[in-house]
């Protein structure tokens, strides 16, 4: 009974190879090795494309990234699917071999209907020309005829609601009326199969409605879609099914509350499963690299009422931050401000401590030092959330990490640390509060 | 519902869509008349002069040459005057020159859209050649009327310029398909390929004619398969004896190329975007 008309998409055994030249890979020395190294760079780079360096053995261990690893899946007509996975996960690379913009190194996908996909909305739009005729160019790039977006042009541009402005080159648009010009074409593609990533997270509350109400107007139709979000939220609500990735390869997969709940717990850092308390931030991921770090930050620790280091807390509850930071050179500026951003598991930043908020200074005199922050009051729902850390010195931000280490909020009532996640019912705040 | 037709895609890692699929590329032409047109649009939106460009063009490269090679270094072009002479083959070498140019670097220029969507892949090289061919016609009939300034009426041999263009077309398109999936992957020889260019004019009949070339080296010159484009192109202008090497000679060198060009950038085509 389970013939293969039911099947959208199957994906079987799909791995993706990069090769990274060994000689473009990052070398930072300046000693005279160094200089030696950009000397040679050219005459190795040559031997390196033409195969000279490695004899024998061309396809060196280092050499070689592998952004997806026999992955495979089954995706069944009308249904939408998530997809999970954090950044580097691979999902970006999935979505590029499914929708033929690169090719898979090994395996083989069979696609039943037509494929549309939205990986940027308003993709080849070109500023100089007007609304008008973007919506034939991008009609056209998602292979309409001119015929068929002749027929549907009034309800792209009434879909958009920028009407007014049709006739207006694109560069006079704002961002926002970009986008819903983009989407709006995307919209009456009427493909079989759509593939979309994150475009709902543009434009403003009532245009991610209409975008919303498309999609499952789509799903309804029995087309497919196949969805990639950060937004937990949405996975949740629209996917009946879901795929999380990791490192390349399927870590999860099954219903799309499964997925969320095994992406928000399973893929923690080890430090948080552990529950050292403590994070290193010397080589830390999340750390965004186009910042001096003048003043580096090297370590967090988190404790409890107790003194304790740990990541789990109860609502309410006191919690201390310990940074830990490094200056490159010496530098006299007393006045650092730290920030600590608590964001929740959709990505909404719950909560912001910096000490130039309050008006108090920290003692940075040294080279090396630590900064506390003690937090109190902080009625959090129970729930995941991840913390981001900043330091600015000098009035220039000098370092900055996103999702730098996780903590964990129970109920203040309860002993047991539940891990429930985060429902979008429940709010973001508990208060204090007494029922008769 | 809607249509029944479902078409089921295949990718395989194995067979790298080494197909050449017609019905594909027909769905998409309206996505490729779009593309001409826009970039055609485009082009002269971005310059303050926009379509004076067409003009300007072929008339500093007609004055250059007319005061270095007629005028300062005095080529012997027989009992043309030397302006007659470099203005009728300028209107082939400078289309030749920008449709090769944009068709090679073309992949380059497209990064953003390649790297988004997909579509046709094939298309790319060869829609910058036909955004120069209306560009090419002004500059025909302007130089048509400068030539006529000067006395010099075509007569018969005008139809000539068909051929030689179509064949132009083709070289273009052929160098494009060989080229361009190299240069996104190899920027040296983005470098290399405009050294090429700087010094392509110098090595055909544009700014001397073919005759001053030295004897013994005439049948290295002549394996160029631009030189008999742009003399025949010449002889297609001013009049003149049109041999049929000027067409078939350079027709088969670029058939050859197209093709051979076209099975590397068809082969290449997965790896485009990856080496972007």
């Amino acid at each position: 009974m389970n013939d293969y008309r039911d099947i959208a998409v199957s994906i079987e055994g799909i791995s993706k190879r990069y090769r990274i030249l060994k000689s473009l890979q990052k070398q930072s020395d300046r000693s005279v090795f160094g200089i030696a190294h950009a000397v040679t760079l050219p005459i190795r780079r040559m031997s390196e494309i033409f195969g000279l360096t490695h004899f024998g053995s061309s396809e060196d261990e280092d050499s070689i990234f592998w952004a997806l690893k026999n992955v495979n899946l089954e995706i069944k007509k009308g249904e939408v699917f998530g997809i999970i996975g954090h950044n580097g996960a691979g999902k970006s690379t999935l979505l590029k071999i499914l929708s033929r913009i690169t090719a898979p190194t090994e395996g083989r996908i069979e696609i039943h209907g037509r494929v549309s996909s939205l990986l940027e909305v308003g993709t080849g739009f070109h500023p100089e020309l007007t609304g008008r005729e973007n919506i034939y160019m991008n009609g056209t790039l998602h292979g309409m005829s001119k015929r068929e977006i002749d027929q549907k042009l009034d309800d792209i541009v009434d879909f958009s609601g920028v009407s007014k402005y049709i006739d207006m080159p694109i560069k006079r648009y704002s961002s926002g009326m970009g986008v819903r010009l983009g989407f709006a074409v995307a919209a009456f593609l009427e493909p079989q199969i759509l593939i979309v990533d994150e475009v709902l997270a543009v434009g403003d509350a009532d245009f991610r409605r209409k975008c919303g109400n498309k999609m499952t107007e789509v799903s309804r139709d029995g087309k497919t879609v196949i969805l990639v979000s950060h937004n937990m939220g949405i996975i949740e609500n629209m996917c009946s099914n879901a795929v999380v990735l990791k490192s390349g390869k399927i870590d999860h997969t099954g219903s799309a509350a499964e997925c969320v709940k095994h992406y928000l717990f399973e893929s923690a850092d080890e430090s948080y499963l552990n529950d050292t308390g403590i994070q290193d931030l010397t080589e830390h991921v999340g750390r965004k690299s186009k910042f001096d770090q003048l003043m580096k930050l090297t370590y967090a620790k988190v404790l409890n009422v107790d003194k304790q280091p740990t990541f789990f807390h109860k609502s309410g509850d006191p919690i201390e931050f310990e940074i830990g930071y490094r200056f490159a050179k010496e530098v006299r500026d007393e006045n650092c401000e730290f920030g600590i951003a608590i964001k929740n598991d959709l990505g909404v930043i719950v909560s912001y401590f910096s000490n130039y908020m309050v008006n108090m200074d920290v003692d940075t005199a040294e080279k090396e030092g630590v900064v506390r922050c003690v937090v109190r009051g902080l009625f959090l729902e129970t729930g995941d959330y991840w913390v981001n850390l900043r330091c600015r010195c000098a009035s220039i931000w000098s370092d900055s990490l996103i999702n730098a280490f996780r903590i964990s909020i129970s109920a203040k009532k309860s002993d047991v640390i539940e891990r429930i996640p985060l429902s979008p019912e429940s709010g973001l705040i508990v208060a204090d509060q007494s029922w008769s | 519902m809607q249509n029944s037709e479902e078409p089921v895609t295949i990718i395989d890692a194995n067979r790298r869509w080494k197909r050449f699929e017609l019905s594909e590329l027909l769905r998409y032409k309206d996505l490729f008349r779009f593309r001409v047109i826009n970039q055609y649009k485009a082009q002269q939106r971005q310059t303050v002069l926009s379509y004076l460009w067409v003009f300007l063009d072929p008339a500093i490269n007609i004055l250059f040459f007319t005061i270095v090679f007629g005028g300062l270094v005095k080529v012997d072009t027989n009992e043309t005057p030397y302006v007659v002479f470099n203005t009728a083959s300028m209107a082939g070498w400078l289309f030749l020159k920008n449709a090769m140019n944009f068709s090679v670097l073309s992949l380059n220029a497209e990064k953003i859209l390649l790297q988004k969507i997909y579509f046709p892949r094939i298309m790319i090289p060869i829609i910058p050649v036909v955004v120069y061919l209306p560009n090419f016609l002004i500059q025909l009939i302007l130089s048509l009327v400068l030539i006529a300034f000067w006395g010099f009426y075509p007569g018969w041999e005008l139809f000539y310029v068909v051929p030689q263009i179509f064949v132009m077309f083709l070289l273009s398109a052929g160098f494009g398909m060989l080229i361009s999936s190299f240069v996104v992957q190899f920027r040296d020889l983005e470098l290399i390929w405009r050294y090429f260019l700087q010094f392509a004019v110098y090595l055909i009949p544009v700014a001397y004619p073919i005759e001053s070339v030295h004897e013994a080296y005439q049948g290295i010159y002549t394996l160029n398969p631009m030189v008999y484009l742009i003399e025949g192109f010449r002889v297609a202008m001013i009049g003149g004896a049109y041999e049929l090497k000027f067409f078939i000679y350079p027709l088969v060198f670029s058939l050859v190329l197209l093709f051979v060009g076209t099975l590397i950038y068809k082969s290449r085509e997965p790896l485009i975007v990856d080496a972007l």
